[in-house]
């Protein structure tokens, strides 16, 4: 635990110091304590994955009293995500923020809340204690919030941010619920005795409270509508480890609860398989309605949580029906995807900050013809592209083939029902992929290749080193992870073990054969890989071999025989994904219709359209608009007097103290 | 001991495996185009006109549009890579694969993905008009099939309680009617996949001659030489692998050596003969019927799973 406290110590102090120097050196002095300070965790992490789980308890005042501090495997991962994923962050802030400096722009503050923002992630997942715990939750939103808020000025971002901000705070509401019943059950503020205070009957709402809770950080449909407006407003940096990194807290609560209550029902594991399917396949339907890079990055956030999601479901079916196999597939998927999913979204998320301040534009039809420009920014996000398609030799196959895995072996569950609904999983995921496939050649077809479409695209140029490093690293992890999983998969499993609720001994002997098999079919797909990439090798030399002495011209694209292609001839990425969208029409409700041509000769002529999501245009608005109303009643009695408002706590006290006492006997 | 001559036969059945892999794909779309000449009533070009053409194309200079990146040169080196590397698990005349494991079917599709991806970003590389409609529809029509793919091999796999490809291809063979009709629906399937990754006719016209109703070779517009081969040589390789997985659907398993190389070679045959016969038959379906084409996979899947259900049961 010693490593552990002196990262976050560190990181901490590392954020009060970038407080105190000048502008221009505050990314040096944050590098040059988050090094030393990830470092530390990630030995911390790899210590608790290997050996002994680390405790630390200590005894604080009135109202907190005796609190636990626990690094195990579970939160071991998560750590390693955070360090990693933070550690990318910052750097690529440094970069980032060059542009920003001495713009009058205050960017002291944004350096220690980004800071925060990785301490209370890092303290989230190590907290037993529910007080304790919600105030690093509250933290890690808040701090959050002001990142969100860089560029206040512009309008969209106070919007962004405000909704972000009160989105959390309704997931709030409903963890502060669920803590306050599990703490009244188990006499205690343990996170580790609420396990097992709660029986079978009412363990079941009390997770889908705690799920509604956590589900709003991770961005579940319908609990998504914060991601596409905040991950946009913020800068790169930040939506990056937003995105990458801070919707896992969400996913790390729902794994944490999952662990302490052991065994859940059948019904449990079926509605969080219902709503991670449905994230996942609208999450992908909506990304490819995006025109904005951010946004469309946004929602496949929810895709991507949805796939995690559909391996945290199959992993309580299989605890439900007592399918070792099934659980740790699913759970190992799950915990595998969650780390992957850290990386190549960082990795997309940088890609568009570069692309954004390389060119000032976010438009996907505005840009076109960066890999001539931008050539090490387009190969690295072409890595991140094909990683979170799911395409080998990448990162998301490997853990999306645990997953199918996961899913084929649900057939061993024994009943028609569950055979079923993993048939209709694996065509679920494999559409996602598919559709994944849609969305990304189109961001990637348009924006990076062919002719620019714009002035800003054609003066678009290359990001500045320190962006580019920690991108290329995250894309190197994208490859090391797809060709050699062998590397992380015991710790993967280990946690996937705790949350099947092995006891040690049993997960060990169940790891040594199940994983081993894991493994050497992992092994196998590693050395095809290997070939895969030798392939391409061996082709690229005998196509060098074969053009040696022959000509290779370069002439315009053919144009059926016409004047050379014009930038704006190109296919937009409208019309790409026209067919597709047509197709799933019913799920939208689109806005603007293109002009009518009237005259024989029509002059001007606008057209411009926007796709809503169904769900948020005929639920959640309606729903939001009728809260709005009725409390609009109660207007009045927000006054803005502090006086009054002392009278209302007066009172709000005399209302207790009676109540108290009224019932005291 | 059957088990001790099954091994002696291996090394010979492998090279006779990568054999067929390397020569059958060309010598598939000769046949095709042998029996569309034969029903128009012309001789037709010789069997071997494919393998020639890709030769030719090989021994040519390239010619590269100035709007391209690198992309653009790479992408046919990973169309044809991803699809070898995938080859390598598809069973052959033997119900045997090179490399084979549990779940081996999500690797094959997630190369043909790969393959699918590098063509796409290819084509977009031209900034082409046609070439990025050709792109849309490709993706449009290849992903709405592959779902119905994952449907059609993840039912198979609960009918055989199997998950590699070698085994759940045969692994349902029992000689019963409803398994005679669980092969029929997953051969049909597999049929309407082959047609659509192949771009053939109903869903895609390989002798079209207008850019504007292309489809896959409207995409490949400029590419030329070398690269032209390689990305013809992928889909020639592609259409094959589908056709050996029908093959594999419908050979009975634990056949003699000998005749399951007949058999296996006959029914490769007969579905260049059926691809060549839909062709002459019929015009390509209008573009806006292609999906409802595709999903009558999703529909065989369906039922298949259904009539798995049922023997489990019954």
């Amino acid at each position: 635990m010693e490593p552990y406290l002196l990262g976050v110590g560190l990181y901490l102090a590392t954020g009060v110091v970038s407080l105190l120097v000048g502008e221009r050196a505050k990314s040096g002095v944050v590098l040059a304590g988050a090094l030393p300070a990830t470092l530390l965790l990630v030995v911390a992490a790899v210590r608790v994955m290997t050996g002994p789980t680390a405790r630390l308890s200590i005894v604080l005042g009135y109202p907190i009293g005796a609190a636990s501090f626990v690094l195990d495997p579970l939160s071991a991962l998560f750590v390693v995500v955070i360090a990693v994923g933070g550690l990318a962050s910052l750097v690529y802030a440094g970069g980032y923020l060059r542009s920003y400096l001495g713009t009058g722009r205050t960017i002291g503050s944004h350096w220690f809340f980004l800071v925060l923002l990785v301490v209370s992630m890092l303290l989230v997942v190590v907290i037993r204690h529910a007080i304790l715990f919600l105030i690093a939750w509250e933290l890690m939103s808040l701090s959050s919030f002001f990142l969100v808020l860089f560029e206040n000025e512009k309008r969209e971002v106070q919007r962004a941010a405000l909704n972000y901000l009160i989105t959390m705070h309704v997931g709030l509401f409903f963890l502060v619920a669920a803590f306050v019943l599990l703490s009244l059950k188990a006499g205690s503020f343990d996170l580790d005795r609420f396990g097992r205070a709660v029986g079978a009957p009412e363990s079941v709402p009390l997770f889908f409270l705690l799920f509604l809770g956590f589900g709003i950080k991770a961005g579940f449909i319908p609990l998504h509508s914060w991601l596409p407006l905040a991950h946009p407003a913020a800068p790169s940096h930040v939506s990056g480890l937003m995105s990458g990194v801070m919707i896992k807290m969400g996913i790390y609560g729902i794994l944490r609860f999952i662990l302490l209550f052991g065994a859940l029902p059948a019904e449990a594991g079926y509605a969080v398989l219902a709503v991670s399917l449905l994230s996942a396949v609208l999450g992908v339907i909506y990304a490819i309605a995006q025109h904005d890079l951010k946004t469309l990055l946004a929602y496949h956030s929810v895709e991507n949580i949805g796939i995690i999601g559909i391996g945290i479901g199959f992993g309580l079916l299989g605890m439900a029906y007592r399918n070792e196999g099934v659980a740790l597939l699913g759970f190992g998927g799950a915990l595998f995807h969650m780390i992957n999913h850290s990386i190549f979204k960082g990795l997309l998320f940088y890609g568009a900050g570069a692309v954004y301040l390389g060119t000032h534009s976010r438009m996907i039809d505005r840009l076109g013809g960066l890999a001539r420009r931008m050539g090490i920014t387009a190969a690295l996000f072409l890595v991140g592209c094909l990683a979170i398609c799911g395409l080998p030799p990448f990162n998301g196959f490997v853990s999306e083939f645990v997953l199918y895995l996961g899913m084929l072996h649900g057939f061993g569950l024994g009943n028609t029902f569950a055979t079923v609904v993993s048939v209709f999983s694996v065509t679920a995921l494999a559409l996602v992929g598919s559709l994944a496939v849609l969305c990304f050649t189109k961001v990637y077809g348009v924006a990076f290749l062919g002719s620019p479409r714009s002035a800003e695209a054609e003066r678009a140029h290359e990001a500045d080193w320190r962006m580019l490093l920690p991108m290329g690293f995250l894309a190197l992890l994208c490859l090391g992870l797809g060709l050699f999983p062998q590397t992380v998969l015991p710790s993967i499993a280990r946690a996937a073990a705790e949350l099947s609720g092995y006891s040690a001994g049993a997960a060990g002997a169940f790891l040594g054969t199940g994983l081993a098999s894991l493994v050497s079919i992992l092994r196998v797909i590693s050395i095809l890989f290997l070939a895969l990439l030798g392939t391409v090798g061996l082709l690229a030399g005998v196509r060098a071999l074969l053009l040696r002495r022959r000509t290779v011209g370069r002439t315009d694209t053919w144009a059926c025989g016409y004047r050379p292609v014009g930038p704006r001839m190109q296919y937009t990425a409208s019309s790409y994904a026209r067919p597709f969208l047509e197709l799933v029409s019913p799920l939208f409700k689109e806005h603007g219709r293109p002009t009518e041509v009237r005259a024989l000769f029509p002059l001007a002529a606008e057209s411009s359209t926007h796709s809503e999501e169904l769900l948020d245009a005929y639920v959640t608005k309606p729903v939001v608009n009728a809260l709005r109303a009725a409390v609009k009643r109660f207007t009045w009695i927000q006054s803005g007097n502090l006086q009054q408002y002392m009278l209302y706590g007066l009172l709000f006290l005399l209302v207790t103290v009676v109540w108290v006492l009224g019932t005291a006997r | 001991m059957p088990r001790a001559e099954g091994d002696r036969m291996r090394a010979p059945a492998i090279v006779l495996h990568v054999a067929l892999t390397a020569a059958v794909p060309f010598l598939f779309l000769g046949a095709v185009g042998r029996v569309k000449a034969r029903w128009a009533g012309r001789r037709g070009a010789p069997l071997l006109q494919p393998a020639l053409d890709l030769w030719k194309e090989l021994r040519k200079g390239a010619v590269v549009s100035r709007s391209t990146s690198p992309v653009f040169v790479v992408a046919p080196l990973v169309s044809l890579a991803s699809a070898v590397v995938a080859s390598l698990v598809v069973p052959g005349f033997d119900h045997k694969a090179l490399v084979s494991f549990p779940g081996d079917f999500v690797l094959f599709a997630y190369l043909l993905g790969l393959g699918r991806f590098a063509s796409l970003i290819g084509a977009m590389d031209t900034g082409s008009s046609f070439e990025g409609m050709g792109a849309s529809r490709e993706i449009f029509f290849s992903g709405l099939a592959e779902p119905g793919f994952f449907m059609i091999a993840a039912s198979l796999a609960y009918a055989s309680g199997l998950s590699s490809f070698q085994e759940l291809l045969g692994g349902f063979q029992r000689g019963t009617p409803s398994a005679y009709l669980q092969e029929a629906l997953a051969a049909s399937g597999l049929f309407i996949m082959l047609v659509v990754e192949g771009s053939r006719v109903p869903v895609d016209d390989p002798a079209t001659h207008l850019e504007l109703t292309m489809v896959h070779e409207v995409m490949v517009l400029d590419n030329s030489g070398p690269d032209l081969a390689f990305i013809q040589w992928a889909s020639a390789l592609k259409v094959y692998l589908f056709a050996s997985l029908i093959a594999g659907v419908i050979l009975p398993a634990h056949l003699p050596l000998g005749l399951s190389l007949i058999v296996f070679l006959a029914l490769i045959a007969a579905q260049a003969i059926a691809v060549g016969l839909v062709e002459s038959w019929m015009a390509r379906l209008r573009l806006t019927h292609v999906p409802q084409f595709i999903f009558l996979i999703n529909v065989g899947g369906i039922l298949l799973l259904f009539l798995a259900l049922l023997g489990a049961r019954g």
